[in-house]
């Protein structure tokens, strides 16, 4: 019998070290949160009264001092009664079925548990302080133990434990739980079976064995799952911002970020609410029926509308229960559990509304849940002000095109009934003077006519997809060299052409990198004094295939060599007063190489001469396709 | 004399235009909008017919050609202020335009292509005697007729042109260039998609399937062959 009760003694005081070690962690994990503080209620209680067994057994074996045995006893129904109550409190807790005021509550009447039997050791203890009489029978007094509260505080609140881990099973979602809480409720019982202290040893063997499992459930609750889930959170996190950065379509970014939110959480229902002006709308929902699309939520109303109003996140346990306020969706009071909502902000601005709903039999949330929703949320966000942006963006680009034709097209009008009067008034007019007026007027008119096609030329450059052809570069700088060898001629400029030995081939739109390449031309030309020269050549280097033309000009001060390709940007130095233009053929040169994805760039120096270079990527030549 | 109809809201435009075709010995008629246009081809058959593309009221030029295309092959050409790109161009070659000038425009250039236009209708009528028949498609070049299946098929003059032109070259390729300056005139030489245009047309109209066109062959970067068919033909029909 010593063995066993030996080997009782070392077993227990391992398991209560354990969950005394158990309950540290917990209490320095998050000392705020609710579960972690009834844990440790409830490991406290349990240790108080297995710190009363043992000291009840050892005062068995080593002394007969009926007082120490008396506080052993007391502390031992101390111990009892707190843990049972203490763990309905906690099962309660984890199942979401308690009421708004349980804790206020809970906490009390384990203070008045607490408080009648401090004043029942208390007082016994007086009683026997100091006295060494002999208890002649253990069974006795243990008999007037058991018959008295604690039976009652075990019937009531151990058999509510039981019962509620059975009703909300689904809800409480560890197994480790509901088997520790039987096990420790089972263990309980047994002290009332026999009362033999040897049995009270078992018994509080039993339970500690259940108070370890309802421990490690706790611990795998509050620390180890959070930790084994941020994996996956990281990854729901990546495939959200790869919709996102993806650049799909809202509905695609929303529905990834609804479908993470439901795998995150496991919940059973996701809404998400976009503003539109003081209503909410739903427009993305995740297992919930598609009806409840298009459904509006007021501003300020229900939940949704009151998460948009504060821009702070909520968390209901029990949406039926729990929430005053006006349903958010149809049916929402009858069929939802818990639900979280969270305020979709970007910057100042709330675009909508995320609801993660669980159904009534369905999994509780916690405040860890609203963190990681508030992560997916600041996504959503993004993804929508995105979205926004760009629609607006589009719409201004769209807007942008359509000025520019109308205005194009209003100014070309009066431009040409200008230059055909102009025409008629030069066939009139033999003064030397008014010709020379007009020839004036006539420059003004060109120049103007100029402007409007190289606004117009600029957005069809920009308009134009690139083009998949495959091109000679050979080929292109003859063509362009045919074109500009006139100009070149007329101003006395040495037009020349280099090729390179390997062939320049690159995908793209031949025509529009010939434009490119005539700008470049044109304006080296006219940046180059009389007897100047412009060379125009193509090489093969590194994988790509890169244009040069290189002039013997005024050169480009540095401070402005950014600004050249800018629209409508003229050089102002000295020596090219002459030249004339719309101040757009670079900008031209640069939108097309971009389209092609391509680099432009220029090196020059002052008074020596410009030399520029659009680089392309090289295609593979595959036998039998024909360049142009 | 030549009779012109000049379709503009612009009144400068139309004025300015007007005056100097008058200096050309041309009899000129303005209206400012498509309906007027409409209305004065009908009652005033002018010989060649200039168009604004964007007007005002319900007719924009485009339509105005293809009401136009309807009921006659007269020359139209085309003023626009609005085209960006060359699909903006073709669209206007497509309603049945032969001409599709982009404003500005020059007085001494827009005479030019006048006359050239002019020259093309008419040098039609003063081919030889020229013809082709292989009981599916007949082409009478005096006449300017050109029958498909025995049924009168109607043809703009560039479009006609462009078809003598070939057939006069038939089994030998027309490359691009030639066609463009046979046809347009050497100011063409380098509207390239003008031929493009006018192909797809006429294989429309005389084409068994011109998707899968027999008699206007393209040679790939070259140009275009018109193929003589047996007279076996027929039994197509």
């Amino acid at each position: 019998m010593l063995d066993l009760r030996a080997v009782s003694l070392v077993v227990n005081g391992l398991i209560l070290a354990l969950a005394l070690g158990i309950m540290l962690i917990l209490l320095w994990h998050d000392r705020q949160k609710r579960s972690v503080q009834f844990s440790a209620v409830f490991l406290m209680l349990v240790i108080v009264w297995n710190s009363g067994g043992l000291i009840l057994q050892l005062s068995q074996l080593v002394t007969t001092n009926a007082g120490l045995r008396q506080l052993a006893e007391g502390i031992f129904d101390l111990g009892l009664a707190g843990s049972a109550v203490s763990l309905y409190v906690l099962v309660t807790h984890m199942s979401g079925a308690h009421s708004a005021r349980f804790r206020t509550l809970a906490f009390a009447s384990l203070s008045l548990v607490t408080a009648q039997h401090v004043v029942l050791i208390v007082s016994s203890s007086t009683q026997n302080l100091g006295s060494l009489t002999e208890v002649a029978d253990t069974a006795d007094v243990l008999t007037r133990r058991v018959l008295s509260l604690n039976l009652l505080y075990f019937t009531i609140y151990g058999s509510l434990a039981l019962f509620i881990v059975w009703r909300y099973r689904r809800k409480i979602r560890n197994r480790w739980a509901i088997i520790g809480t039987t096990i420790f409720v089972v263990g309980q019982g047994m002290t009332f079976l026999n009362p033999e202290i040897a049995l009270v040893a078992f018994s509080t063997n039993v339970s500690s064995v259940g108070c370890l499992c309802i421990g490690l459930a706790v611990l795998r609750y509050e620390i180890i799952l959070p930790l084994a889930e941020r994996n996956t959170q990281v990854e729901s996190l990546h495939k959200v911002s790869i919709a996102i950065s993806g650049q799909l379509s809202l509905d695609t970014v929303l529905n990834e970020i609804a479908t993470q939110a439901a795998g995150w959480l496991n919940a059973d229902g996701v809404a998400i609410f976009l503003r539109d002006q003081d209503e909410l709308e739903l427009v993305t929902t995740h297992q919930l029926p598609a009806e409840m699309l298009k459904q509006r939520a007021r501003w300020g109303r229900g939940m949704v509308g009151q998460v948009a109003q504060t821009q702070r996140s909520a968390l209901v346990e029990n949406y039926g229960r729990d929430w005053q306020g006006e349903a958010d969706l149809p049916l929402a009071k009858e069929t939802f559990g818990a639900a979280i909502a969270v305020p979709l902000n970007y910057g100042e601005q709330v675009t909508g509304v995320l609801l993660v709903i669980a159904g009534r039999q369905g999994r509780l949330f916690n405040p860890n849940d609203v963190y990681l929703l508030e992560l997916l949320s600041t996504q959503a966000a993004v993804a929508i002000a995105n979205s926004r942006y760009v629609t607006q963006l589009k719409e201004l680009d769209r807007v942008k095109s359509e000025m520019v034709r109308m205005a194009s097209h209003d100014l070309k009008n009066p431009l040409m009934g200008a230059m055909l009067y102009l025409d008629i008034a030069r066939d009139a007019v033999s003064s030397a003077n008014l010709t020379e007026a007009l020839d004036i007027i006539d420059q003004q008119l060109e120049r103007m006519n100029r402007i409007i096609r190289g606004v117009l030329d600029l957005e069809k450059m920009r308009m134009l997809s690139p083009g998949s052809g495959l091109c000679d570069g050979g080929k292109l700088v003859v063509r362009v060299y045919d074109q500009m060898i006139r100009l070149a001629a007329d101003s006395k400029i040495r037009l020349a052409i280099s090729r390179s030995q390997d062939k320049a081939m690159f995908q793209g739109d031949a025509e529009q990198i010939e434009r490119a390449l005539v700008n470049l031309v044109e304006n080296a030309i006219k940046f180059t004094p009389r007897e100047g020269e412009v060379d125009l050549g193509v090489t093969v280097a590194d994988g790509e295939v890169t244009f040069i033309v290189r002039d013997t000009g005024v050169g480009i001060p540095p401070d402005i060599q950014a600004l050249v390709f800018e629209r409508f940007y003229r050089g102002q130095q000295a020596g090219i007063e002459h030249v004339t233009g719309s101040g757009l053929g670079l900008s031209i040169v640069k939108t097309v190489v971009e389209n092609h994805g391509g680099r432009v760039w220029l090196e020059s120096q002052e008074g020596r001469g410009t030399t520029f270079f659009i680089a392309l990527k090289q295609a593979e030549v595959s036998q039998g396709e024909i360049a142009i | 004399m030549t009779k012109i109809l000049i379709v503009d809201d612009e009144q400068a435009i139309r004025d300015a235009l007007a005056q100097k075709l008058r200096v050309d010995n041309f009899e000129v008629v303005t209206s400012a909008d498509g309906l007027d246009g409409l209305r004065a081809f009908h009652t005033l058959k002018p010989d060649l017919v200039i168009l604004d593309i964007v007007m005002p009221g319900q007719l924009d030029g485009l339509t105005l050609c293809r009401r136009i295309r309807e009921v006659a092959d007269t020359p139209v050409m085309m003023l626009s202020a609005q085209a960006i790109t060359e699909e903006n161009i073709i669209e206007g070659l497509q309603a049945g335009a032969d001409e599709y000038l982009i404003k500005p425009i020059r007085l001494g250039e827009f005479l030019a292509r006048i006359k050239a236009l002019l020259r093309r209708s008419q040098l039609v009528s003063a081919e030889t005697e020229q013809g082709y028949n292989d009981g599916y498609l007949s082409i009478d070049l005096h006449r300017r007729h050109v029958h498909v299946q025995g049924r009168k098929v109607h043809l703009t003059p560039t479009e006609f042109k462009l078809l003598a032109v070939l057939l006069e070259s038939s089994g030998r390729v027309v490359n691009q260039r030639d066609l463009l300056e046979q046809v347009w005139g050497q100011e063409y030489v380098d509207d390239v998609y003008y031929p493009r245009v006018y192909i797809s047309q006429l294989r429309r109209k005389i084409e068994p399937d011109a998707s899968n066109p027999t008699y206007i062959l393209t040679e790939h970067r070259v140009g275009y062959r018109f193929e003589k068919q047996p007279p076996s033909m027929t039994s197509r029909a």
